[in-house]
C-alpha cells in the first residue's frame, strides 16, 4: 500500500508542481525522437462498413534547428496506392511544405496548406495531424487532473491547447484542444480536438506507450486509435518494428528522393 | 562504340560490383501487381464517314512486376495485353495488341540513379498541357479517360544525378532516348488532303539512327517550397505531320527532327498552388530558310501558367492560360510555288497540318479549367475538365466523369468528351467525335 501511494506521489508531483506550458516541453522533449524508422499499418472503417488497411513506411528525422520533423512515408498497400510517398517538412513559420508523389502520373504534386487539415490517405487522422504539434504553436491552460485512462493509478493532467495564431488554426484546423499527458513519461494518452465552430470533433486513444530510446528516455505511442464523433470513423494507427538506430540521411526528405521508390 | 556495345557496358558496370554499388547485399524481392479494365465509349453524333462514329469496347490486362535485386539494384517492367472491338476508321476492327509499356533495369545510390530500358519519362508541372514533355508520346487512338494510359515511352538511358549525397537542391537529369515514341491521333475528316494519295498513319521508325534517336537534360533546384528547372532537347516532333512526295504522288506523314529549350516552375503560396512551364521549339524543317517552310509547324514559343487552391477541404480547382505564339508565321493558304496544281495539292497539306497542329493562326491564347470533388472518406469522386481557345473561331473540349469505388480495387466511372466550336479548328473538328463512356477498373 505505501508502494502506491510513494508511487502516486512520485508520480503526480512533478506535475501538480509544474505549468501547463512547462509540462508540454517536457512532453516534446520525449516524444522528440531525432530518427526512427517504423513500419505502419492504418486501419479505417465504420461501424457499418469493412475496415480499410493502407500498410506502409515511415522515417521522420529531427531538422537541425533541433525543433521541426522531416517526415517520409511510403505505402505498400492496397495496390492502388501502392509507392505513393508523402513528404512533410515542417517549417518555423509554421507552414508546413507537404509534397504527394504520384506513382501513376510519375509526377509530384503539392499540397496546398488549406489541404493539410484534410483527411490523410482516407484516415481520420489530417495531414498535420501526422506532422508532429510544436509547443510554440499553442497557448496552454491547464484545466485539472484526472486517473490516467491506460493506468488508473497515476494521475494525468488535463491541458487545454489553443492555436497561438490564425495560421497554425488553419492549419490544424481545430479551434482546441484537449489532452490528457502522463506523469510518468509527459506522453499524452488520450485527446479531444474541437472544430473551429466549437463542436467536439475527434477523439484520440493512445496505447501501448514504449520507450523506444532508452539512452535518451525517447518514448512511442505505438497504438494510436482516434474516432470522428460526427461521422463514427475510426482509424487505427499501428507501428511496428521501430528502429532508432539507423542512419538516416537529411537526403531522404528531399523531393528527389521522394520520387525514387526504394 | 555501338549503343548495344554502350548498354552491355552499363549493366556490366551496374550488376558486376563497381565501385558505384555501395556493398551491395543480397536482398531479392518482387512485387507482382496489376490491373485490368474494361472500357465502352458510345458515339453521341450520328457520323456520314466513320461507320458509327467512335465507338470502342475493350478490354484490357496491365501486370507491373518489380524485382529488387539487392540495396542499390532493381528492374521494373509492365506489361499490357489490349483486345478492341472498335471503330476508328472507316470499317470496324476487332484487333488483339501486346506491349511492354515499360520494363529497365536500375542502380541507384543516395547521388545517382540510372535506368536503362524501355521507359515512360514525362516532365513538366503543368496539368494536362506540357510544353517540356519532351520524351514521351500520346496515343489518342486508344480511347481511356485516364491520360497516363494512352502515354507511350520508349528505350532509353536516364540519368539522374544529386550532389553531396542527395542532399543538395540542385538535381541533374540526362536522357538518350534509342527512338522517338509516336503520337496517334484521330484523324478528323477536314484533315485529309484531297487530289493525290494519301497514307494516314506514319510508318514506325528505325531505333538508333540518327534522324531518330533523341536526348535531353534538365538542371533542377528543388525545395519543399518551391522549385524551378531549365531543360534542353534535342530529337523529334512526336506529332506526325503530311509531307507531299512529288517523285511518288504521296502525301504521307512524317515526324520532324527539332530543337527546343524549356522550363518550369512550382511553388505554393498559402493556400495557392502557382505552376509554370514554357519551351521554344525550333523545328528542322520549320525556319523561314527550309523547303517545308509554311507547310510544316514552324518555330514556335509554348507557355502555360497556372493555379491550383482548393475549397472547403475537397473541391479542388484549377485554372491554366495557355499561350503558342508562331514566330516567322505563314498562313497555310498563302502558300505559292510556280505551279498552281502543286500550290494547291501543297496548300491542302498546309492546312491539314495547321489543323492536327494547330498552328492556323499566329498566335493562340487558350485555357484550361479544371473543378473535381474528392475526400479520401467518399467512394465517389467527380471531375470536369474543359479546354478551349479564344482566337477567331472559338474551340473547346468539355469532359465531365464521376467515379464510384465499390470495394477496394474496384472503381466504376462514366463520363462524357465532348468538342465544340469552329468545325475549322482542332477541337471543333472533332465534335463527330463527341462520345459517352463507361469504364470498370480493378487494381490488384
Amino acid at each position: 500500500m505505501n508502494k502506491i501511494v510513494l508511487t502516486l506521489i512520485f508520480f503526480s508531483l512533478p506535475t501538480f508542481a509544474m505549468s501547463a506550458k512547462e509540462i508540454m516541453v517536457k512532453n516534446e522533449e520525449a516524444r522528440k525522437v531525432s530518427v526512427y524508422e517504423a513500419r505502419a499499418v492504418l486501419t479505417t472503417g465504420n461501424a457499418g462498413e469493412s475496415p480499410k488497411v493502407k500498410d506502409f513506411t515511415i522515417w521522420r528525422k529531427v531538422q537541425p534547428d533541433g525543433i521541426h520533423n522531416s517526415t517520409l512515408t511510403r505505402f505498400h498497400a492496397p495496390a492502388e496506392v501502392r509507392d505513393e510517398g508523402i513528404l512533410i517538412i515542417e517549417n518555423a513559420s509554421g507552414k508546413n511544405d507537404v509534397l504527394l508523389y504520384l506513382p501513376n502520373f510519375k509526377k509530384i504534386r503539392r499540397v496546398e496548406s488549406q489541404q493539410q487539415s484534410g483527411s490523410f490517405m482516407g484516415s481520420v487522422f489530417s495531414y498535420s495531424d501526422i506532422a508532429t504539434p510544436h509547443v510554440d504553436d499553442y497557448q496552454y491552460k491547464t484545466l485539472g487532473t484526472e486517473p490516467c485512462m491506460g493506468d488508473p493509478k497515476l494521475t494525468c493532467t488535463k491541458i487545454e491547447n489553443t492555436p497561438a495564431n490564425e495560421e497554425v488554426k488553419n492549419r490544424i484546423g481545430y479551434s482546441k484542444s484537449i489532452i490528457w499527458v502522463r506523469p510518468d513519461n509527459f506522453m499524452v494518452e488520450r485527446a479531444d480536438y474541437y472544430q473551429t465552430d466549437g463542436k467536439l470533433w475527434k477523439k484520440l486513444k493512445a496505447t501501448e506507450i514504449k520507450i523506444i530510446d532508452q539512452k535518451n528516455k525517447k518514448w512511442l505511442a505505438h497504438s494510436l486509435s482516434i474516432t470522428n464523433q460526427i461521422t463514427n470513423d475510426f482509424t487505427e494507427l499501428h507501428f511496428s518494428n521501430v528502429d532508432v538506430t539507423k542512419d538516416i540521411s537529411d537526403a531522404l526528405f528531399t523531393q528527389q528522393n521522394l520520387q525514387k521508390v526504394k | 562504340m555501338s549503343f548495344q556495345a554502350l548498354i552491355l557496358t552499363i549493366f556490366f558496370i551496374i550488376f558486376s560490383g563497381h565501385s558505384f554499388a555501395k556493398e551491395p547485399k543480397s536482398e531479392f524481392s518482387y512485387i507482382l501487381s496489376g490491373r485490368i479494365y474494361t472500357d465502352q465509349y458510345f458515339p453521341i453524333y450520328p457520323s456520314t464517314t466513320y461507320s458509327s462514329g467512335i465507338f470502342q469496347s475493350s478490354i484490357s490486362t496491365w501486370l507491373d512486376f518489380q524485382a529488387k535485386f539487392s540495396k542499390t539494384t532493381s528492374m521494373h517492367a509492365v506489361g499490357e495485353g489490349d483486345a478492341f472491338l472498335r471503330s476508328l476508321s472507316e470499317t470496324n476492327q476487332s484487333s488483339f495488341q501486346g506491349k511492354l509499356r515499360e520494363g529497365y533495369f536500375s542502380y541507384q545510390d543516395d547521388s545517382f540513379e540510372l535506368r536503362v530500358g524501355q521507359q515512360i519519362i514525362p516532365w513538366g508541372k503543368s496539368d494536362g498541357v506540357n510544353p517540356t514533355d519532351y520524351f514521351t508520346a500520346k496515343d489518342y487512338t486508344l480511347l481511356n479517360p485516364d491520360e497516363e494510359v494512352k502515354r507511350t515511352g520508349a528505350p532509353a538511358i536516364m540519368l539522374n544525378f544529386t550532389p553531396n549525397q542527395g542532399a543538395s537542391p540542385f538535381n541533374f537529369v540526362g536522357i538518350f532516348q534509342g527512338v522517338y515514341p509516336q503520337t496517334k491521333l484521330i484523324i478528323p475528316d477536314q484533315a485529309i488532303p484531297s487530289l493525290v494519295q494519301f497514307q494516314k498513319y506514319p510508318n514506325s521508325p528505325t531505333y538508333f539512327q540518327s534522324d531518330t534517336v533523341e536526348y535531353g537534360a534538365k538542371l533542377s533546384y528543388l525545395k519543399t517550397d518551391y522549385d524551378f528547372s531549365i531543360s534542353a532537347f534535342r530529337g523529334v516532333n512526336h506529332f506526325a505531320q503530311y509531307v507531299y512526295d512529288i517523285q511518288k504522288n504521296l502525301i504521307a506523314p512524317q515526324n520532324i527532327q527539332q530543337t527546343a529549350i524549356g522550363g518550369d516552375a512550382s511553388f505554393t503560396s498559402g493556400s495557392v498552388v502557382f505552376r509554370a512551364e514554357t519551351a521554344y521549339f525550333v523545328p528542322d524543317s520549320g525556319k523561314e530558310n527550309s523547303d517545308l517552310y509554311g507547310l510544316v509547324q514552324p518555330t514556335h514559343w509554348d507557355s502555360v501558367v497556372g493555379i491550383e487552391h482548393t475549397f472547403f477541404d475537397d473541391i479542388h480547382t484549377q485554372i491554366q492560360l495557355l499561350y503558342r505564339y508562331y514566330v516567322a508565321y505563314l498562313d497555310p493558304a498563302l502558300y505559292t510555288t510556280a505551279s498552281p496544281v502543286l500550290t494547291q495539292i501543297q496548300r491542302s497539306v498546309a492546312k491539314s497540318n495547321g489543323l492536327l497542329l494547330n498552328f492556323q493562326r499566329q498566335d493562340n491564347p487558350g485555357a484550361t479549367f479544371r473543378i473535381g470533388f474528392s475526400n479520401e472518406t467518399s467512394p465517389w469522386t467527380a471531375d470536369l475538365f474543359l479546354v478551349g481557345y479564344f482566337s477567331q473561331g472559338q474551340d473547346y473540349l468539355v469532359r465531365p466523369q464521376v467515379s464510384y469505388k465499390l470495394i477496394e480495387g474496384l472503381k466504376f466511372l462514366a463520363g462524357g468528351e465532348f468538342y465544340g466550336g469552329d468545325e475549322s479548328r482542332p477541337l471543333g473538328a472533332l465534335r463527330k467525335n463527341s462520345s459517352i463512356f463507361f469504364e470498370g477498373r480493378y487494381v490488384f
